[in-house]
């Protein structure tokens, strides 16, 4: 036991010595997140535009279905606070679209107006980005679709009602009709709420969004995290090891203790970031459901909660470490499993947005066990089960562990 | 010539030193495998919400054709049916769904009436929600337009009754009328210059973050690169080398991590088919590599030693995360952005290539070499 204290400690401060440092990035990366935010939202309250989506419109908009299709994405619920148009030619379009200042652009061609009046299949050009971040993308293509839905529907009824006066023969100028029937359609749209009467259930044993994301963050981060160990922990020699070994420090000993040391040094600093962010959250309004009543202690008693979490991503990051020893190929393994298992467990899109497949493996992985702990935790819940299966993943990294090292060290 | 013989040589025991550790080749295919992995799985149902539909009435033809179209569709909200009103009620407090829709029976005579009367009167649709949200919204938005054919015609209906002043039958207007919804979309998406850029698939939203994660995996490989030397440097096993041929050695400690890595992207982008044609991404690879190359010398440059630099690779990571569009593209972040190579590698790969764009990323280089051999050469002097 005292040779396992001495080792632990001489460890703990060989950690110790690169904890300012850790500790100094740690500061300068919440001060640039901060900036960042804080820019973006002073942003976003001076000039909203610059936030919204902005789709450029090429071609000639006089066609009453077009501005008809315009007003309508304009008066989305979802699309009025993110989407502008401005109309522009088809080359500005294009090039501001390829320096990323547009989301997409539509080009109206010549003679569609009449050949979407008189019922011939007209097309307008909707041209989007491939972006990398498809979401955006997929949202915008989704309110296309609901656009182009209720300019067909619009002109097959005005078409219709044409049809219809005459083979009724009717006296009415068709023009006014069009028009008056026009007017209907901008009030049936304007007063679509009036279709659906919306019920709220509360976040009956279900985390919130804001909730579900405090801990995302907290779990990428830590999972990112483990990069930063590489160049203390990450060993090609192990005659150290082998010599601790002959004087009667065995390998599970050794493990364990530069196991502990890194747990205090990730611990450490993760409680450096999150206990500060979450006295922020609470001077910043920003309150969670869950803690409502009491938001600092609560929030800092969450916090020292994932300990658990920390411990078992700690132990996932340490059995990287003794698994592959080189440098290049040890940092990129961490980079591919941290973000991986951050991305499929929900930590950047929500779960649900994952095939079932997929929803169903997760709470087995380390990074599901330690999303759904923390979901736990924050619900107030018991967690005995996620307990006892971050109990289990520690006994196997730290074993799998020892038995890697074992290995090199016979080899 | 001889310096060049000398490069190749000392690149290839480099590259020996690499693919002798098993990892290594372990690494290189595990990136095409888990991306092929993700892109199969990502054809599956997927969703960005879960909606589960009710009809009070099964058997009314409006709700029927109305619930089969939502089913069949292929959109970013993933619908689904429940047999009875209190599954679908928990599922949605349990977070197991995102909103339960009660589709109201009688439902088209409700609709005309609003439509006549303009008042609610309790809506043809009952939204159960957990809580309220913008995804939420475009989710009634999408209903809306979904609903929207059998609404305009109930419009029409009663316009023809209350502002014609005729009487007909439904058989009669249902000719005039009735638009399926079906209809041949009036909007013909085109991804930019989509034949340009090469790409003729709409992407699926899980699997367009993998070219950024991938791009960052090559600045990752390139850091990893540089700590490998700064630990080479402080074992001794550069001494050898003048401090000049030290300084240029890191560029093959580079070369000779970042190539097969990039190999294994160029693979794992074929395969997933965001691949923009053979010369493109051939092209558009190699200069990013370039100008990777210099990013991380400078940063190597600036933290110093294995140590901090290990410590910093992961906020800079996390960074880059942010300000590149990867998985969310923020557009007031230029000044950041154009910082860092990826962001021009990600922007240039869905646009068609002109020569402006590679007059940019190799300007990029030629800023970031001159900085590299300035520095240098302020260390030589003061050696």
């Amino acid at each position: 036991m005292k040779k396992f204290r001495q080792y632990f400690l001489a460890q703990l401060k060989r950690v110790w010595k690169a904890f300012p440092f850790i500790a100094l990035m740690t500061v300068l990366l919440v001060g640039c997140m901060a900036v960042i935010s804080i820019a973006m939202l002073r942003s976003y309250n001076s000039s909203d535009k610059k936030q919204k989506l902005e789709i450029g419109i090429a071609g000639d908009t006089s066609n009453n279905y077009i501005s008809f299709g315009l007003m309508a994405v304009q008066m989305l619920d979802t699309s009025r606070f993110y989407v502008d148009f401005s109309q522009m030619s088809e080359e500005e379009a294009k090039s501001r679209l390829k320096a990323g200042e547009m989301t997409a652009y539509v080009v109206i061609p010549e003679g569609f107006a009449e050949a979407f009046d008189a019922g011939e299949d007209a097309k307008v050009t909707y041209a989007a980005a491939n972006q990398a971040s498809g979401l955006g993308s997929a949202l915008t293509n989704e309110i296309v679709e609901i656009v182009s839905n209720v300019i067909y529907s619009s002109r097959t009824s005005i078409n219709g009602i044409w049809s219809f006066m005459d083979d009724y023969d009717c006296p009415e100028d068709p023009n006014v009709v069009s028009d008056d029937l026009f007017a209907e359609f901008m009030n049936l749209f304007l007063g679509r709420t009036k279709f659906w009467s919306v019920n709220y259930l509360g976040a009956d044993g279900s985390l919130g969004f804001i909730s579900y994301y405090v801990i995302a963050i907290m779990i990428l981060f830590m999972l990112l995290w483990g990069i930063t160990g590489s160049s203390l922990f990450m060993k090609r020699d192990v005659s150290l090891a082998k010599f601790l070994k002959a004087k009667g420090q065995g390998i599970l000993l050794q493990i364990s203790a530069e196991y502990l040391a890194y747990f205090v040094l990730m611990a450490g600093t993760m409680l450096m970031i999150f206990m500060p962010a979450v006295v922020v959250m609470a001077k910043a309004n920003l309150i969670l459901p869950e803690w409502q009543n009491d938001p600092v202690s609560q929030g800092i008693t969450f916090v020292v909660r994932m300990l658990p979490a920390m411990a078992l991503l700690a132990a996932f990051h340490f059995f990287l470490y003794e698994l592959i020893t080189n440098m290049v190929s040890g940092i990129l393994f961490q980079f591919i499993m941290g973000l991986g298992l951050a991305y499929l467990s929900g930590c950047i899109y929500p779960l649900s947005f994952f095939p079932e497949s997929i929803q169903r493996l997760v709470p087995f992985l380390p990074s599901g066990l330690a999303m759904k702990y923390g979901a736990g935790v924050m619900r107030g819940v018991s967690v005995g089960t996620e307990m006892a299966g971050i109990v289990l993943y520690l006994a196997l990294f730290l074993g799998l562990a020892a038995i890697v090292r074992g290995r090199r060290m016979k080899a | 010539m001889r310096q060049i013989r000398h490069c190749f040589l000392y690149y290839a025991l480099l590259s020996k030193r690499f693919f002798k550790k098993f990892s290594f080749i372990i690494l290189l295919c595990t990136v095409p495998l888990l991306v092929l992995g993700l892109k199969n799985v990502s054809a599956e149902d997927t969703g960005m919400l879960k909606i589960l539909l009710y009809a009070e009435d099964p058997e009314d033809e409006t709700v029927r054709e109305l619930t089969a179209k939502m089913l069949k569709e292929d959109s970013v909200i993933n619908y689904q049916s429940v047999e009875d009103v209190d599954t679908g009620k928990r599922m949605v407090a349990r977070g197991e769904a995102d909103a339960l829709w009660i589709f109201r029976d009688d439902f088209i005579n409700r609709a005309e009436k609003i439509i006549s009367t303009g008042r609610k009167g309790g809506g043809v649709i009952t939204v159960i929600e957990r809580e309220e949200n913008v995804a939420m919204q475009l989710a009634r938005v999408k209903l809306f337009g979904i609903m929207y054919p059998d609404l305009s015609y109930a419009l029409c209906k009663n316009f023809v009754k209350s502002e014609l002043g005729i009487e007909a039958t439904d058989e009669e207007l249902m000719n005039y009328f009735k638009s399926s919804g079906n209809e041949e979309k009036i909007f013909n998406l085109e991804l930019v210059e989509g034949d340009a850029a090469g790409i003729t698939e709409k992407q699926n939203y899980l699997t367009a973050p993998l070219r950024g994660m991938l791009a960052l995996m090559i600045i990752l490989c390139g850091l990893a690169a540089e700590m490998y030397y700064l630990q080479d440097k402080e074992h001794g096993i550069l001494d050898a080398f003048s401090l000049r041929r030290r300084q240029r050695s890191v560029y093959v400690y580079q070369m000779a991590a970042m190539i097969p890595v990039a190999a294994a992207i160029f693979a794992a982008l074929y395969l997933i088919r965001d691949f923009t044609g053979v010369g493109r991404e051939l092209l558009l690879l190699s200069l990013y590599l370039l100008d990777s190359v210099f990013f991380c010398n400078l940063v190597r440059k600036l933290f110093g030693t294995a140590g901090r630099l290990g410590a910093a690779i992961p906020i800079l990571i996390l960074g880059m995360l942010v300000v590149c569009p990867i998985f969310f593209y923020f557009r007031n972040l230029s000044a950041i952005q154009n910082l860092v190579p990826t962001f021009y590698y990600l922007r240039y790969s869905c646009v068609r290539l002109e020569l402006g764009d590679i007059g940019k990323m190799l300007l990029y280089a030629l800023i970031g070499g001159a900085l590299d051999m300035i520095t240098d050469w302020f260390a030589r002097s003061r050696a």
